[in-house]
């Protein structure tokens, strides 16, 4: 039986490297997924999602066994996205420069075994939309969404996670849905 | 009158226009004409007799909105908030069910980080042992650690400053040029306990015994300074691996190792032949690179290197001198002129900027040739832990993008800069972060097309390796891709300029890629050195641009690939 978060990050506080490895392959795959929905871009959301456990590690010390791993771990991801965000907005000014939107790597990684040209050029399209409205959304508002969808947080969990009260995440979330309803219309209306 | 205008009459006690309005003030400047704008408005803006009255409907309407809002806002509260995963609310509104649906259909691809992650953290480890304090401590920042680490910092550069002092004494005085200008080498147990002394940061064997190189590049004996027991897996690991990325090049042992390890030593007669001829090009009283015969030749045919082609000329023979490590005395010596020549040339013509980008280093220069002087300037001042030469090719970074946007261009060549640029940032250097990301974000990143030459996919591989994403698969499409375009595959003269990086790629790649490619490219190459050490200008592409120290440099730079950077970690395919 494998151990519970908690007894891996007490393992981690000790030291012990292999927990890292059970911690990583445990909370690696939705950490991914989190960074990718607000970056877009596979190589960046690699990059945060090490981050993220070697800021765990170095921070092992500080963890308060009171406090939920998940929660803990993606407090430190929107920490490093928040950090991430604000260096990059001194960028923006280079890419209007260069007049084009940069190249990312997950542009051009194609995974393995690419499906069929037409399927992937719809797929394209609605990913394109989808990424669109999301990026179009407000940051708070994106990553509450983000939190609250695709990794199935609570309203409370995300209030901790962000470190900003419930009924902040309640409104936020609102404004999300309805934002994207109406700019994805064609795409959810049954 | 209503009430409304009763209130405004009131007003216009205190509002000369308005009593103009209201009463026909007649002492208001037009008076008259206000008092019959009033009396017109008066009369025919009346409302009308009977208010409807509204306020059922508003009502009304209202419930409805409030209604509408509180059912649509608790559906999403019940759809992300509920107690269950899918409530009936989300039947009850599948446009949110198809919403959050759509959300999450699209994701990254899945990939396993767990020995990036390994591998990081026990380099950050490494490097908190170094100073004396654990990473933890490292990120409190509290006083007592940040003094420890302050002293430890400053403890490391004495201990750097001796050690290179060691080393250059025992190098020099262990080596002696023969007379047919090729070196003797170094005892290894001396070049060993140079590198031990110089690296103060190794663990593990300092006993001088051959080393092993991990995965396919295991068994190699190294009877000179071994190479780090884990070999980085990227470019950024290489500090913090307690490492040096021009470990190779700076012993003649691990030089010729290296050559038979990439199986190149065929290269190694020209190589050495074309760098003594270099060096006899270099003028002692100019510092820069003759381009006949010195001891023939006149004023006159000394460059002054006032136009771009001769500072790029000068530059690759720099790079060249450099590739050799630090060499005898002699040839430090001529390396070292040829950097203060550069030095010099960019401090005289007032190139070097400010940085505001109106004042640059490199105004005038084309993205290529900056790229080529600051790559010279970097590895000098990493080679030789100079800090004047670090201070000026500092300088040089910043204004490398001369605030136009930067290209990788035909054969890759705006790579140099990204080298240098990378180079610098490995080594330590103050790289400025807008300009790394600028240039990986342009020069790294972006694909180059199906019909791109060698240079130009060579670049975006190489750049793939040394971020460790050598085992991507677009980075072995690459290096499929530069399998169908080896040196010689096609008719046209050599073109050592636009195989660079393919070279270095390929170099990464190991395996059979790199053989055949090696094979390819000294087949090319090699029978272009001239007994004399020296390459035609004519019989390489883009030759006759730069004359003869321009194509031997080139030349020799694809020969040296073997050792001009430490190699990574070999990759596993993802």
């Amino acid at each position: 039986m494998s151990d519970s978060d908690q007894l891996i990050m007490e393992r981690i506080r000790d030291g012990d490297q292999q927990a890292v490895v059970e911690l990583v392959q445990r909370f690696q795959h939705e950490l991914l997924g989190f960074f990718y929905h607000l970056s877009w871009d596979q190589l960046i959301a690699e990059e945060m999602v090490q981050d993220v456990f070697v800021n765990v590690y170095r921070s092992r010390a500080r963890y308060q066994p009171t406090a939920k791993v998940r929660t803990f771990l993606y407090r430190i991801a929107h920490n490093l996205w928040i950090d991430h965000v604000r260096r990059q907005k001194h960028h923006l000014s280079i890419d209007a420069e260069m007049g084009e939107r940069s190249l990312k790597l997950s542009d051009v990684l194609k995974a393995p075994g690419a499906p069929d040209p037409e399927d992937e050029s719809r797929d394209h399209l609605i990913r394109s939309r989808l990424q669109d409205a999301l990026d179009a959304l407000p940051e708070g508002q994106r990553e509450v969404f983000v939190l609250a969808n695709n990794h199935g947080m609570k309203y409370q969990e995300i209030s901790a996670v962000l470190g900003i009260p419930e009924g902040t995440v309640k409104s936020r979330m609102h404004n999300a849905v309805r934002t994207l309803r109406d700019d994805l219309q064609d795409l959810v209306e049954p | 009158m209503s009430d409304r205008y009763a209130t405004a009459k009131s007003s216009s006690d205190s509002d000369p226009l308005l009593r103009a309005v209201a009463d026909g003030d007649l002492n208001c400047p037009d008076g008259r004409t206000l008092s019959a704008l009033g009396d017109l408005f008066r009369r025919h803006a009346q409302p009308p007799n009977e208010f409807e009255d509204l306020s059922a409907d508003i009502l009304a309407k209202l419930k409805d909105v409030e209604h509408t809002d509180v059912n649509e806002l608790d559906a999403i509260d019940a759809f992300y908030d509920g107690a269950a995963d899918t409530p009936a609310n989300a039947q009850a509104d599948p446009t949110l069910d198809r919403l959050a649906g759509l959300a999450r259909s699209v994701g990254p691809r899945r990939v396993d980080v767990t020995n990036a992650v390994l591998r990081r953290i026990r380099a950050s480890s490494r490097l908190a042992a170094v100073l004396g304090t654990d990473d933890e401590r490292e990120t409190t920042g509290d006083g007592r650690s940040r003094w420890r680490i302050i002293s430890a910092v400053v403890a490391g550069h004495i201990a750097a400053l001796l050690a290179f002092a060691i080393f250059q004494i025992g190098f020099h005085a262990g080596q002696e040029t023969q007379a047919d200008g090729t070196t003797l080498a170094l005892n290894s147990d001396d070049s060993a306990e140079a590198t031990a002394a110089k690296d103060g940061t190794k663990d593990g064997t300092k006993d001088g015994q051959a080393g092993t190189v991990a995965g396919n590049r295991t068994g190699l004996n190294l009877t000179a300074p071994e190479l780090p027991p884990n070999l980085p897996a990227t470019w950024s690991d290489i500090r913090g691996l307690g490492t040096d990325l021009f470990l190779l090049r700076r012993f003649p042992e691990l030089r010729a190792n290296a050559r038979q390890l990439f199986g190149m030593q065929a290269s190694e007669t020209s190589v050495t032949r074309s760098v003594a001829w270099i060096r006899g090009r270099l003028d002692a009283r100019s510092g820069t690179f003759t381009a006949g015969d010195p001891a023939s030749g006149t004023a006159a045919e000394v460059t002054t290197a006032h136009n771009e082609r001769e500072l790029a000329t000068h530059a690759l023979a720099t790079l060249v001198l450099l590739g050799e490590g630090l060499g005898d005395k002699a040839h430090s010596a001529d390396t070292r002129r040829a950097l203060d020549w550069l030095r010099v040339r960019l401090g005289d013509t007032e190139l070097i900027g400010d940085g505001s980008g109106t004042d640059h280093a490199f105004a005038g220069l084309s993205q290529v040739t900056s790229g080529l002087v600051s790559l010279s300037l970097v590895e000098g001042a990493l080679l030789y832990g100079d800090l004047g030469l670090r201070s000026v090719a500092e300088s040089t970074l910043t204004t490398l993008d001369r605030g136009l946007p930067m290209q990788a261009g035909a054969a890759g060549l705006g790579g140099f800069t990204l080298l240098a640029l990378e180079t610098a940032q490995q080594g330590g250097m103050r790289v400025p972060g807008r300009l790394l990301q600028q240039a990986r974000r342009s020069l790294a990143r972006s694909l180059p097309t199906q019909d791109a030459d060698a240079g130009r996919v060579g670049l975006a591989a190489f750049a793939r390796y040394i971020y460790g994403l050598g085992g991507n698969s677009s980075t072995r499409m690459q290096v499929g891709q530069l399998g169908t375009m080896l040196p010689g595959s096609n008719s046209g003269r050599p073109d050592p300029l636009g195989w660079f990086f393919a070279t270095l790629a390929l170099r990464e790649a190991d395996g059979s890629d790199w053989q055949r490619w090696a094979g390819a490219l000294e087949g090319q190459l090699i029978p272009l050195v001239q007994a004399d050490g020296h390459v035609n200008a004519d019989t390489i592409r883009y030759g006759e641009t730069g004359g003869d120290v321009f194509a031997t440099s080139l030349v020799v730079l694809n020969l040296q690939a073997p050792y001009r950077y430490l190699p990574l970690a070999p990759t596993i395919e993802k």
